[in-house]
């Protein structure tokens, strides 16, 4: 029964990167939607954007060669362990590269408005900015 | 000209990107390059659509691939009937509202930024365009985001409280966008694919799967918030009403049918209608979602005082209809169909006229507008009849929607979608025939001047075309016949 248990959380921590995107995406989107503060809207939507790109890059590992009855591959990405072949998935690598640059530029421009609104305003608060719509 | 044809879906993107990147250039030399500039890209466009929607024939579909990669490993362009449609839609608008936009943006934006208006323009443009030829997942979210970013800029372009508004719309408009990024990794995690037919031919044999259903989910939401479907509305008013005229007029026709496009070709070409037989409960949920979205976005409208602020309300609500129609079975895809069209040519002429009472007077609230009617008439005409057609009186645009919806709802049986119908037609006469009534009945004005030729013909064309859009879509019904025929829906 112990054993079980033990086994059942070895399980469970062995999907850690996966507990990761879960507990970012939680943090991010509260810090996007909830925090009164522009700055950290901002910091919020970075982590949560960040998120995703940790759960397509967790999705890519798609196991070994064994587990997939596959005898060879041509992917340009894999190395050989003691026992086996591990072998990654190129495609979402490629996908978060895209999405790296998409949330840069999206940092960028929301940035650069934190800047013009404290230059009018003199305040990066939502609550006393409401109040200017 | 066939070889041609081939090259059209790529090249209707391409134009407008290159033309960005030109009146980048040309501001070194000269700031009045950008206007014509933009008219002959977004000009060219729009005849480069039309050839498309010309030349698919019947179930057909016009297939690029990028580089020249095998479509379900490269990315692949790919019009069907509705996607060449949409692209129609999206060229039309854009030309018109940079028509409309000379005047407003010589009066509204800075001398030394009008290159850069122009830059954000045609690169706004360029992701629209490209969003209704992909046919490829991931490639639709670059160039949603394309879209989204030069809008973000585009609506801070007229500074103050456009700034907040526009940081708003950011913040909401990058979480929903990134929600969608979020169901095209639990959809290629299902499936291992990003290509559309590819997904919805591997998609036939996992529709059980917790992962699919999760994946639409997340594009639902997504969607919903890019296109400010209610309760995730809260960004629209304020941005629409403090940006730049030219911009809403943009971005609550085109911009606006893009995101409501994503979401159709997702629900009828990727995940299809058998998946959500087989889930009734998502598409329950997405019609009481939409139903109160419409009957909410009606009365806060009523509520509203400020003009632009109404019209964008109005918007919520005919969102609402949208979405509402692609759970109702085949004639809701006619419905949704047609009303992509008719809701940006009734909000074309409202929004542009809106712009212009901004324009000459500074007028932006309701009551202010008094006397108007007799002081412009042509203008005030152009507003009234898109008015009359959004409450839906025949044989305007707004009543082959409500028509449509009302077949959809006889068809499946579901009733309570017309009362909700009726509720909200009631409601948009109340908050239309106010402003009808304080344009024409109240208050005494000198006549004044029109407004300038280039903001009042495409606002009277967009009105007295959404006055007659019952009886062309009479004669153009093969169209959506079409459309129904190519998503399979029968």
């Amino acid at each position: 029964m112990l054993l079980h248990g033990v086994m059942g959380v070895v399980d469970i921590l062995g999907y850690y990167n996966y507990w990761g995107f879960v507990i970012l995406l939680a943090i991010g989107l509260y810090g996007a939607l909830a925090c009164e503060n522009l700055f950290k809207k901002m910091v919020g939507l970075s982590i949560f954007q960040t998120a995703i790109f940790l759960l397509f890059i967790s999705i890519a590992d798609v196991g070994t060669f064994e587990t997939l009855g596959l005898k060879s591959g041509t992917a340009p990405i894999f190395w050989e362990e003691i026992h086996e072949y591990r072998y990654v998935n190129p495609v979402p690598h490629v996908l978060v590269l895209t999405g790296i640059v998409v949330a840069a530029a999206t940092l960028a421009v929301g940035l650069a408005l934190i800047i013009r609104i404290y230059r009018e305003y003199g305040t990066l608060n939502e609550e006393e900015l409401r109040w200017e719509l | 000209m066939g070889a041609l044809i081939e090259h059209l879906p790529v090249l209707a993107v391409a134009v407008s990107l290159l033309g960005s990147f030109t009146v980048v250039l040309t501001s070194l030399y000269t700031r009045k390059a950008g206007y014509p500039l933009s008219l002959s890209v977004t000009f060219i466009q729009l005849v480069m659509a039309v050839a498309i929607l010309m030349n698919i024939n019947s179930g057909g579909a016009i297939s690029y691939w990028l580089g020249g990669w095998r479509p379900p490993w490269g990315i692949e362009y790919r019009v069907d009937i509705l996607g060449a449609y949409v692209l129609v839609i999206v060229t039309l608008f854009s030309f018109l509202a940079t028509v409309y936009a000379r005047k407003t943006v010589e009066k509204e934006i800075d001398p030394e930024k009008q290159p850069y208006f122009y830059t954000l323009w045609l690169l706004l443009v360029s992701g629209m365009a490209g969003v209704a030829v992909t046919g490829d997942l991931f490639n639709l979210f670059v160039f949603l985001e394309i879209a989204s970013l030069a809008t973000y800029a585009l609506i801070a372009m007229a500074g103050k409280r456009a700034l907040i508004a526009s940081f708003n719309y950011l913040v909401l408009g990058a979480v929903g966008i990134s929600f969608y990024l979020l169901g095209t990794a639990f959809l290629y995690a299902a499936t291992g694919t990003l290509n559309m037919l590819d997904a919805r031919a591997l998609l036939t044999l996992i529709y059980d799967s917790r992962i699919v259903q999760l994946s639409f989910v997340f594009y639902f939401i997504g969607l919903a918030m890019k296109m400010a479907l209610f309760p995730f509305h809260v960004w629209q008013p304020n941005a629409y009403e403090h940006s730049p005229s030219a911009v809403t007029v943009i971005i609550s026709t085109a911009l606006a049918k893009v995101n409501a496009y994503a979401l159709f070709r997702l629900i009828f070409s990727v995940y299809t209608v058998k998946f959500f037989q087989n889930y009734g409960t998502i598409f329950e949920l997405t019609a009481i979602v939409a139903s109160a979205g419409i009957i909410a976005g009606s009365v806060l409208a009523i509520m509203e005082r400020s003009l632009k602020k109404m019209l964008a309300y109005s918007s919520v609500a005919n969102v609402g209809y949208i979405v509402l129609s692609f759970t109702l079975g085949k004639w809701g895809v006619y419905a949704a169909a047609a009303h992509l069209l008719n809701h940006s040519l009734m909000k074309a002429a409202l929004f542009m006229v809106a712009g212009g009472f901004i324009y000459r007077l500074g007028i932006r609230r309701i009551d202010e507008l008094e006397g108007l009617g007799r002081a412009m008439p042509l203008s005030s005409a152009a507003f009234a009849m898109a008015a009359v057609s959004m409450i839906g009186i025949p044989p305007s645009a707004g009543f082959v929607t409500k028509l449509f919806i009302l077949l959809a709802s006889l068809d499946t049986g579901r009733f309570v979608f017309i009362a909700v119908m009726i509720a909200s037609s009631l409601l948009s006469l109340v908050y239309f025939w106010r402003v009808i009534e304080i344009l024409y009945m109240k208050g005494h004005r000198e006549r004044m001047d029109e407004l300038p030729a280039s903001m009042l013909y495409p606002a009277l064309i967009m009105g007295v075309l959404s006055i007659l859009a019952g009886i062309l879509w009479f004669f153009s019904i093969d169209i959506l016949d079409e459309i129904v025929i190519a998503l399979g829906v029968v």
